[in-house]
C-alpha cells in the first residue's frame, strides 16, 4: 500500500523535527552558519530542511550530513529500551510505554540522511578520498548504504529500521542478557 | 547601492534588479524576449546580488559585505546566522522529550526491579525458602502495581509459605487464586488438595480427610506422598471406626511406597511412614506437633 510521505511525516513528526534539529545542532557545533531552517512543514516534497553555509572541512560535512543518523538512532534506543521493558519482561503494555515506543520509533525511522545529504557527502568524500582523508574513505560505503536505504524507502525500510532498533533490538538484548 | 546599465535599453538600474545572460546585464523588461526567443537552460540566466546590500535585512551599506553561499550578508545577520538560536518551541519540545524519557525510565525501571525481585524469589522458592520467596514476590508485585502475573506469583509464594507453616486456612484461598490464572499448573492442584486434606485433618473431619487423599492418589497414582496421604487417611478411618479393612488398606499403601524410596526422599518418607504406623498401632490420632512431643526422635515401632 502506498501512503503519501506527508502522511507518514505527520504521523511521525517528532522524527522530522529531531532530524532537522540534529542537522542544525551539528552546524552549530562545527561553527557553520545556518541561513534558514524549517523543523516541520506540510509540504509533499520536503517536510523539513536546514540551509547552511559551506562546511570548512570534510569532518564538518560528514557530521552535519550524518548527524541525524547518530542522534535519531541514539534517541530512539534511549526512549524505546526502557519503554519495551514491561512488554518483554511481563508481556504487559501500558499507555506510557506505547506512547514512548511511538515517539522512539518515529525518531528512529527518520534517522537516515536524505538522498540530497548523501549526494553532498558523496561529492565531498570522493574529492577528499583522493587526498587519502581516512574519514572520507570510510564514509564512502556509509554513503552507499544511505543511498540504498533511501532507495528502499518504498518497502518501508525506514520504518523497518526504526522498529528494529526501537522494538526488536531491546527484545533481542533482554532475551539474551536477562 | 550599486547600479549598472541594462545592455539592451542602456537605462540604469539597481544591481539587484538586473539579470545576467552571456556576460551581459539586462533589466527585467529586456530579459523577457531573450527567454522567449532562446532555448534557455537552467543556470544560463543568473542574478548578481549587490555586494553592498544585505540580502537578509536589506541593509544598504556603502561597503562590500561578506558573503554566505555567494549571498551578501551584513555583519549583524552574519553573526545571527553563525549563532542562530534554536526556537523556543524546539527548546520546549526537547525539554518535554527529555522529561518523558526520564519519566518513562523511572516508571519502567519498576518493571526491571520487579523482574529482578522475581528472579530472586524464584531462587528462594526452588531452595524451599518460602518466606523469603514470598517477601521478594510481594515487593515485586508492589513495584508493578499488582500486575496480574506478578500478583498471582506472590499469591503462590505466600500460599506456599502458609502451607509450609501449616496455616492451611490462609494458604488455601491464595493457592486457589493462583490456580485461577494458572489452570495448567498440575503441581499446584496437588498442593491445593493436600491443603484441603490437611484442613480436614485439623477439623477432625477424618472421613473427608480419607476421601480427599483417595482423590489425590487417583490423580497422582505413582506419587509416594499421595500414597502416604491415602495410608494416613485410611489409618485415621481405622482409628475412628476400628474397622480392620482400613488398617489393611493403610498397610497396603505403606508397602507400596517402599518401592518408591530413594536416597533423596528417604528421610521425608520414613518420617511420615512412622507417624502412620504409630497411628495404626496406637489407634490414636495425634497431630505432628503432639507426636514429636511424645516421641522427640520419632516412634521406632512397627505394625504387622
Amino acid at each position: 500500500m502506498i501512503i503519501p510521505g506527508i502522511i507518514i511525516a505527520v504521523l511521525t513528526f517528532p522524527g522530522v523535527i529531531v532530524h532537522e534539529a540534529a542537522h542544525m545542532l551539528f552546524c552549530k557545533l562545527r561553527r557553520i552558519p545556518v541561513l534558514d531552517v524549517k523543523f516541520f512543514q506540510f509540504d509533499m516534497n520536503t517536510t523539513g530542511y536546514v540551509v547552511h553555509g559551506d562546511p570548512k572541512d570534510f569532518t564538518s560535512t560528514f557530521l552535519i550530513s550524518i548527524g541525524p543518523f547518530f542522534l535519531n538512532t541514539l534517541l530512539c534506543v534511549i526512549i524505546c529500551f526502557p519503554a519495551a521493558l514491561p512488554y518483554y519482561l511481563f508481556n504487559e503494555s501500558n499507555f506510557i510505554s506505547i506512547f514512548l515506543i511511538w515517539l522512539g520509533v518515529s525518531i528512529g525511522m527518520h534517522a537516515f540522511p536524505s538522498t540530497q545529504d548523501a549526494s553532498v557527502l558523496w561529492e565531498k568524500a570522493t574529492t577528499e578520498a583522493k587526498k587519502f582523508n581516512i574519514l572520507a574513505i570510510l564514509s564512502l560505503p556509509i554513503v552507499v548504504l544511505i543511498f540504498i536505504a533511501n532507495a528502499l524507502k518504498f518497502i518501508w525500510f525506514d520504518a523497518i529500521y526504526g522498529a528494529f532498533i526501537g522494538i526488536f533490538l531491546p527484545g533481542l538484548i533482554f532475551k539474551n542478557l536477562l | 547601492m550599486k547600479k549598472n546599465d541594462c545592455s539592451e535599453c542602456n537605462k540604469e538600474f539597481p544591481m539587484d534588479d538586473l539579470y545576467y545572460y552571456k556576460d551581459k546585464s539586462y533589466c527585467s523588461n529586456c530579459i523577457e524576449p531573450i527567454i522567449n526567443e532562446n532555448e534557455i537552460k537552467e543556470g544560463d540566466i543568473t542574478r548578481i546580488y549587490d555586494p553592498t546590500i544585505c540580502k537578509n535585512c536589506k541593509l544598504d551599506t556603502n561597503e562590500e559585505l561578506p558573503t554566505l553561499l555567494n549571498i551578501p550578508i551584513c555583519h549583524n545577520c552574519y553573526s545571527f546566522f553563525m549563532n542562530r538560536p534554536f526556537p523556543l518551541w524546539i527548546k520546549i519540545f526537547s525539554v518535554v522529550v527529555i522529561l518523558l524519557v526520564i519519566g518513562g525510565l523511572f516508571f519502567n525501571l519498576n518493571y526491571f526491579q520487579s523482574y529482578l525481585l522475581i528472579k530472586k524469589a524464584n531462587v528462594s522458592f526452588s531452595n524451599y525458602k518460602y518466606e523469603e520467596a514470598y517477601q521478594n514476590a510481594k515487593l515485586a508485585s508492589e513495584k508493578v502495581n499488582n500486575l496480574t502475573s506478578v500478583r498471582t506469583l506472590r499469591d503462590l509464594y505466600e500460599g506456599m509459605y502458609y502451607f509450609s507453616t501449616q496455616k492451611y486456612n490462609e494458604a488455601l484461598p491464595l493457592l486457589k487464586e493462583y490456580k485461577k490464572y494458572n489452570s495448567s499448573d498440575t503441581y499446584i492442584e496437588f498442593i491445593i488438595m493436600s491443603c484441603e486434606s490437611s484442613l480436614a485433618f485439623d477439623n477432625k473431619d477424618f472421613q473427608s480427610f480419607y476421601y480427599i487423599n483417595l482423590n489425590i492418589l487417583d490423580i497422582y497414582k505413582n506419587d509416594p506422598f499421595a500414597m502416604l496421604g491415602a495410608a494416613s487417611g485410611a489409618a485415621c478411618m481405622y482409628a475412628t471406626s476400628n474397622d480392620t479393612k482400613y488398617k489393611n488398606e493403610s498397610v497396603g499403601y505403606l508397602k507400596k511406597v517402599e518401592a518408591y524410596i530413594t536416597p533423596q526422599n528417604k528421610d521425608q518418607l520414613m518420617e511420615y511412614i512412622q507417624r502412620i504406623k504409630h497411628r495404626l498401632f496406637s489407634e490414636k490420632i495425634i497431630d505432628r506437633d503432639e507426636y514429636y512431643k511424645i516421641f522427640p526422635n520419632g516412634w521406632q515401632g512397627d505394625v504387622e
